[in-house]
């Protein structure tokens, strides 16, 4: 019998990066909890890209004869104060959330990211440098850092969303700063300094791309919070200005209303639950099937 | 090539005096030196083109230290590590490079060892890659060949490491230390996470590979039958020094060092009836820190033969120089005179 040589691999058991992702996403439909996760996600982000066309009425044109109607068949939420139908305002504010929760994940993940590659690589005084300064952002309670930059710079959308991702990167940066320290001693890191792979081929390509799933994972638990974080700087009044609809900001012009017309403010309220509870839910899911697909 | 010529030996690969050392320090700002860890403590060897040398000793005497020096991973305090003539310490990063594509590495864990992310044939192709060598199409070929040279089917270039086994991994490990075309490889223990039936498949390959593409290498190894089998020359290390170098026939008939006198009588014997009667060395107690080395011999608190000779005061005192006792065979002892006459410990008129 030969023995330096091997059978060959079984097609059809063959593992590829593309039927990794497709085991991934059968994995989440497998869960039942994370299945509802990812399909309402997919339902947000439908509505998000079709708001215009998917709102049965103009979110933003007054219409006094039909002001404050409680929920019907004409407006499934209910009618405000000026007559606007409830369903279609919150319909059309799902865009501005959605984008603004990306941009601040994105702000995070383009400033936190490269910050904590660079210091978990380097390691010695930069590492030193850079978490030091990481710990000082981190410091800022991230309400209070977002109504400064409102003050200084006025309230807007665009204002809120760099407030909060500048405040948001320290977590990213110690999340795959971690990673590194995990990685960059592993023999495949090393193999490839003997081989002399240049040190951005090794952070990106070696390191990065193996601290990958917990960075989905996490941006992904976060997006919630960041949906939530943005309603509530527009329900204190520093994100989307009234007429713009936006869910954080429909609560606060509602809240003189809560004790007559309740579902004012129970519609925008409840999606603003629905939408953080879909991103923990897939957010979860994923963790539970990237974890298991590392295992193998 | 420029760099510090140094005298030539003939040797590919001569280390001399090498120290590397760990030192912790704690602090941020001003930083307070803790200690210092002397991993590999001055030691010299050379490597022939075309030779196995073998690296043994216990966990922590220094051996790999040795092989991450010699590929730049640890920086060494001092001493040289000349390749073909070509001094490698203190080379620039980018003549460093030039140079160790000629020197690889395989290493002890075949799961750490590729990026479970990329694929079998990415891992492969990635030295030809970084180097720069032929087209996509040319690296393509060329990985089917390493992997075909190795004994895995061409087609594996297409899956992610997770498929294979520890055996297979240290060979996609093997055709990706091959891309280039080394003189040189350092294998760490390359087979001790592997199954006994594996390790077999593993050494013929190493064996073969050498044939087909005349390799040296540099083996670091605690397994001393695998030395005996593999090796040609043996190079015995305990606490970041060398006690014994000898080729590997000598250094099994004939052990000088009380040290490797107790290392060789705990391999087992096939013979039963010699096994009966074996005696072996058991040596008393632990290796002692490499941050405090003691004065004198190094191996001299848990030398048999210092007691059996009635603790000399010379072994406390002077660190033994390796010195050239029989032809090729070198050894650091005082008495290496008299580990030979008692063999595996046992005084010949005590029977």
């Amino acid at each position: 019998m030969d023995l330096t040589s091997v059978r060959p691999p079984d097609l059809a058991m063959i593992d590829t990066p593309y039927r990794r992702l497709a085991s991934t996403l059968g994995g989440l439909i497998r869960n039942p909890l994370s299945a509802i996760g990812l399909s309402l996600v997919v339902l947000f982000v439908v509505i998000a890209v079709f708001a215009p066309q998917v709102a049965p009425q103009d979110p933003i044109a007054l219409d006094p004869v039909h002001r404050l109607l409680p929920p019907g068949i004409h407006h499934l939420f209910g009618t405000d104060e000026n007559g606007r139908d409830i369903l279609s305002r919150v319909i059309v504010g799902t865009r501005l959330s959605l984008l603004g929760a990306a941009g601040i994940l994105m702000i995070g993940v383009v400033i936190g990211v490269p910050i904590g590659l660079l210091a978990g690589y380097a390691g010695k005084w930069i590492d030193e440098i850079l978490m030091r300064v990481t710990d000082i952002f981190l410091s800022f309670p991230s309400l209070v850092f977002a109504i400064a930059v409102a003050a200084t710079l006025g309230p807007s959308i665009r204002n809120a969303v760099i407030a909060t991702g500048v405040v948001w990167w320290p977590w990213y940066a110690r999340l795959i700063r971690g990673e590194v320290l995990k990685l960059k001693h592993q023999s495949f890191v090393e193999g490839a300094k003997i081989l002399g792979a240049g040190s951005l081929r090794i952070m990106f390509l070696h390191i990065l791309r193996n601290s990958l799933t917990p960075l989905i994972v996490q941006v992904s638990l976060d997006f919630g919070y960041a949906v939530l974080t943005l309603a509530s700087l527009s329900f204190l009044g520093l994100g989307a200005q009234p007429p713009t609809p936006e869910w954080g900001e429909m609560i606060s012009a509602g809240q003189s209303y809560y004790l007559t017309q309740w579902w004012y403010v129970t519609f925008p309220g409840l999606t603003i639950l629905v939408a953080v509870m879909a991103f923990n839910l897939l957010g979860d899911g994923l963790r539970e099937v990237l974890s298991l697909g590392r295992a193998r | 090539m420029s760099g510090i010529q140094s005298e030539p030996s003939g040797a590919l690969l001569a280390v001399r005096n090498l120290v590397v050392q760990f030192s912790s320090t704690r602090g941020f700002l001003v930083r307070r030196h803790v200690s210092t860890v002397r991993a590999v403590d001055d030691i010299s060897f050379e490597l022939q083109q075309g030779e196995i040398i073998c690296l043994v000793g216990e966990s922590g005497c220094g051996k790999t230290t040795t092989g991450r020096a010699i590929v730049a991973l640890e920086r060494p305090v001092s001493g040289s590590i000349v390749f073909k003539g070509l001094e490698l310490v203190g080379l620039g990063a980018r003549q460093s490079h030039r140079v160790t594509r000629h020197i690889q590495m395989v290493f002890q864990d075949p799961y750490s060892s590729l990026n479970p992310r990329m694929t079998v044939g990415a891992s492969v192709a990635e030295p030809l890659v970084i180097h720069r060598v032929g087209s996509p199409e040319d690296r393509r070929q060329r990985v089917g060949e390493l992997l075909d040279a190795v004994g895995l089917h061409p087609e594996s270039s297409a899956q992610l490491p997770h498929q294979f086994s520890g055996g297979q991994r240290q060979r996609i490990a093997l055709a990706r230390a091959l891309a280039l075309n080394p003189e040189l490889l350092i294998l760490d223990e390359p087979t001790s996470a592997l199954d006994v039936s594996i390790q077999a498949q593993i050494l013929n390959l190493l064996a073969d590979l050498r044939e087909k593409y005349s390799l040296t290498y540099l083996f670091i190894s605690h397994d001393l039958a695998i030395v005996r089998w593999l090796g040609d020359r043996v190079v015995v290390m305990y606490l970041g020094r060398i006690m014994e170098v000898a080729p590997s026939d000598d250094l099994f008939q004939t052990p000088l060092h009380p040290y490797t006198v107790a290392l060789l009588s705990a391999l087992p014997v096939p013979d039963p009836t010699v096994e009966d009667q074996r005696k072996r060395i058991v040596l008393e107690g632990e290796v002692p820190s490499a941050a405090n080395i003691p004065v004198g011999c190094r191996f001299a608190g848990r030398c048999w033969l210092w007691r059996e000779l009635g603790s000399p005061e010379q072994c406390q005192e002077m660190e033994p120089e390796l010195s050239c006792v029989a032809k090729d065979h070198l050894v650091a002892c005082h008495y290496s005179g008299e580990a030979a006459v008692r063999p595996f410990g046992l005084d010949p008129s005590v029977d």
